[in-house]
């Protein structure tokens, strides 16, 4: 999954507070849309969640019978997972930026004439926001952009739950690989210094 | 003599060696080997963890996150260009996809001329590479092998009378699932996990998992300490406890971008040259929709390239490859969503792709080409990459022999990574020349990281001795890695850094006494 520079998400924070005291006030301080239904979360807070939700919706959308979409495959609540699992403290701390970015309203009507949050918006109007980030000439916008559709995209196309409709058998049981090949295996458990307990 | 994890280590330790190596991948390694098998005492350090082929997992993204830096996260600081490298013990060779190059005779010459590289040859290193290609089985791949997938950009290139060739891989009765990028399953790849450090280990020398270099010290010349941050296996995260070497020699085989980073958060920079001119052949990839299944995640990930493109004067050079997709990779490429991103995957069966590597580095108009590595606040290493006009030009033409690889293969469809589709050669020419080409318009990445601690034999421009991969401000202190390519070296970097290892481990030897 991809992120963006931190750097350059607080500098696009900071321009926008700037912005914000410069008459946008209200725009900027606009609700985010919260969840009805918010499952205990690990790193996100209810905000950035919703967004995340909201995002992955448009993102990845259920598509009718044998095509769950994100929602269904709990894409948001493996990235608030994940992101409490990183070992890098940072990563957290980008992607709650770069999903409020996406979120904040003032650099929507900014940039895009928009006068709603992402959260608040129907499907015609987040896909207008996608795509001006996406095309955006200011390079931070895009780099979000990036960073929030490779993350969302990423956790739900490897679950194997999304692998028929994109024709993919998922791979070889390795087990029986193993078998077949075992005459070439190469033991490494005999050089660790403590011994591996069976099944960790 | 075993490989221990961050689980072994119950509390600060501080051991002495003869010579500690950071990194245990192509580099590391192979020096590994050669100074247990001399009688050395030796430590190799790995912030990765200790994988064993049948822990690997068979899903792009849990792989991502147990095998590849910064969980296949890490990329330039803008990530316009996204960066796999490997992080295991045995580093990035548990991951590559086993395409075998030696450095090409041109590149040395160019190094020669114009990089102030002595003392090292391609002549000089066909000896090492004779010896290794036999040790990991570097074998010629025979048309009846490839693939349907890769067999695209070889029709392709046949029809259009391009230079082509059948590529060398390092594996030993492998069956072609085409899971290498995840860790090779049954231990057919010859990576360095399965070959030259276990052979290391069982001759004497120790291996740390989970051990992150986070600075070394030094006093006047010489290297006197190693500072390792340990990581709880389970978890990835440090765990307090600390790892200290103090070895007579020490070599750093971090790979480009780590090894920068050791020196910089050690404040190693005498002439600020660390970090600089990193390159990363980046790679634009060209899709083509077939009417008959492909399957491109079936067979070995590559068999063939084109080496037409090699030479174009003045512009970037580049070499085409044929290339796997996996659905995660195909989902995270084409910046499209929704529905559009939903019947794209639908053809991920029926879907071809060729892949360019650019050859950056040989701008002589622009020194200061490429990328470069500082480090963040936090100590973690950040790349930053420029997009020249000559880049930019690369791209397009790598995109657009891509395309047209795709399309004289029979591609009844072709699409760029923005995405675009064109169903003619002419409508090819309408993607290159009109769609965006800047940072995020267009998706690049990048498998090969090179320099950073370029060699040569100018202090002020080069960071290591090429007569002996010594760094310059050291007596006892080794840098063996790809990061002291001076440029990109135009082809896949594994078995080039296997020889370089293998030549400089005598230097260190000597070093040791």
């Amino acid at each position: 999954m991809a992120l963006p520079s931190r750097r350059s998400v607080l500098k696009w924070t900071l321009a926008s507070g700037v912005l914000a005291f410069g008459g946008g006030a209200a725009l900027a301080l606009q609700k985010t849309q919260l969840r009805e239904l918010t499952p205990k979360l690990v790193a996100l807070d209810a905000s950035a969640y919703a967004v995340l939700c909201a995002l992955a919706d448009r993102l990845c959308p259920a598509l009718g019978e044998g095509a769950p979409g994100a929602l269904a495959l709990q894409v948001p609540e493996q990235i608030d997972a994940m992101l409490l699992a990183s070992p890098d403290e940072s990563v957290r701390e980008q992607i709650v930026g770069a999903l409020m970015m996406l979120e904040n309203a003032l650099s929507g009507a900014l940039f895009l004439e928009r006068f709603q949050p992402f959260t608040k918006l129907d499907a015609a109007g987040q896909d207008a926001v996608l795509a001006h980030m996406r095309d955006s000439s200011v390079g931070v916008r895009r780099t979000v952009f990036r960073a929030l559709t490779t993350v969302v995209n990423a956790f739900y196309w490897a679950q194997p739950d999304t692998w028929l409709r994109a024709g993919y058998g998922g791979p070889p049981e390795t087990a029986d690989l193993r078998e077949m090949y075992k005459d070439q295996l190469v033991d490494l458990d005999s050089l660790r210094a403590t011994p591996l307990v069976q099944g960790a | 003599m075993p490989v221990y994890t961050g689980a072994d280590v119950k509390s600060d330790l501080t051991r002495e060696c003869d010579v500690c190596i950071v990194g245990s991948g192509a580099g590391g390694a192979h020096v590994a080997q050669r100074l247990a098998l001399a009688g050395k005492s030796v430590i190799v350090l790995e912030d990765g963890g200790f994988w064993t082929s049948d822990k690997f997992k068979m899903n792009e993204l849990e792989s991502g996150t147990m095998l590849y830096q910064e969980a296949a996260a890490r990329g330039t600081a803008d990530q316009s260009i996204r960066v796999y490298q490997g992080r295991a013990v045995g580093g990035t060779t548990v991951v590559n996809w086993t395409t075998c190059f030696r450095t090409p005779e041109r590149v040395f010459e160019h190094w020669h001329e114009h990089h102030g590289v002595e003392g090292i040859s391609h002549a000089q290193l066909v000896p090492h590479w004779e010896q290794i290609e036999k040790r990991l089985n570097v074998t010629q791949m025979t048309l009846e092998q490839v693939n349907k997938n890769n067999l695209v950009t070889w029709n392709g290139a046949e029809k259009l009378g391009w230079k082509k060739d059948l590529l060398f891989r390092n594996v030993k009765n492998c069956a072609h699932t085409g899971f290498c990028g995840m860790g090779c399953p049954i231990d057919a790849k010859q990576s360095m996990l399965v070959t030259m450090l276990p052979e290391a280990v069982r001759a004497g020398a120790d291996v740390y998992a989970n051990a992150w270099v986070y600075t070394i010290k030094r006093e006047q010349r010489r290297c006197t300490t190693i500072t390792a941050k340990m990581r709880d296996p389970k978890t990835d995260k440090l765990n307090g406890i600390t790892l200290t070497i103090k070895p007579k020699v020490t070599v750093l085989a971090g790979g480009a971008i780590n090894t920068p980073g050791i020196l910089l958060r050690s404040n190693i920079d005498a002439n600020r040259r660390t970090g600089m001119r990193t390159f990363l052949h980046p790679v634009v990839a060209a899709t083509g929709f077939h009417p008959e299944k492909i399957e491109p995640f079936t067979g070995s990930p590559q068999y063939v390239h084109v080496n037409e493109f090699v030479d174009r004067g003045d512009k970037m050079g580049m070499l085409l490859e044929g290339a796997p997709i996996f659905p995660l990779a195909l989902a995270t490429h084409g910046m499209n969503w929704g529905e559009d991103k939903q019947k794209l995957m639908e053809l991920l069966p029926y879907v071809s792709v060729t892949i360019s590597l650019l050859h950056d580095g040989f701008d002589l108009k622009n020194y200061d080409d490429g990328g470069m590595v500082t480090v963040r606040s936090d100590g973690a290493p950040r790349l930053d990459y420029r997009w020249t006009d000559r880049f930019v030009e690369g791209l397009r033409h790598g995109l657009r022999v891509g395309l047209r690889v795709q399309l004289a293969g029979g591609a009844k469809q072709v699409m760029s990574g923005h995405p675009r589709y064109a169903r003619t050669e002419a409508e090819i020419e309408e993607i290159v020349s009109k769609a965006p080409f800047g940072p995020n318009q267009v998706p690049v990445l990048s498998a090969h990281v090179m320099g950073g601690c370029p060699m040569g034999t100018d202090e002020r421009k080069s960071i290591v001795d090429s007569r002996t991969l010594r760094h310059h401000g050291f007596d006892n202190m080794f840098v063996i890695d790809g990061s002291v390519y001076p440029t990109s070296l135009t082809v896949n970097p594994q078995l080039s850094i296997y020889g370089l290892a293998s030549w400089a481990s005598q230097f260190v030897q000597q070093a040791v006494g």
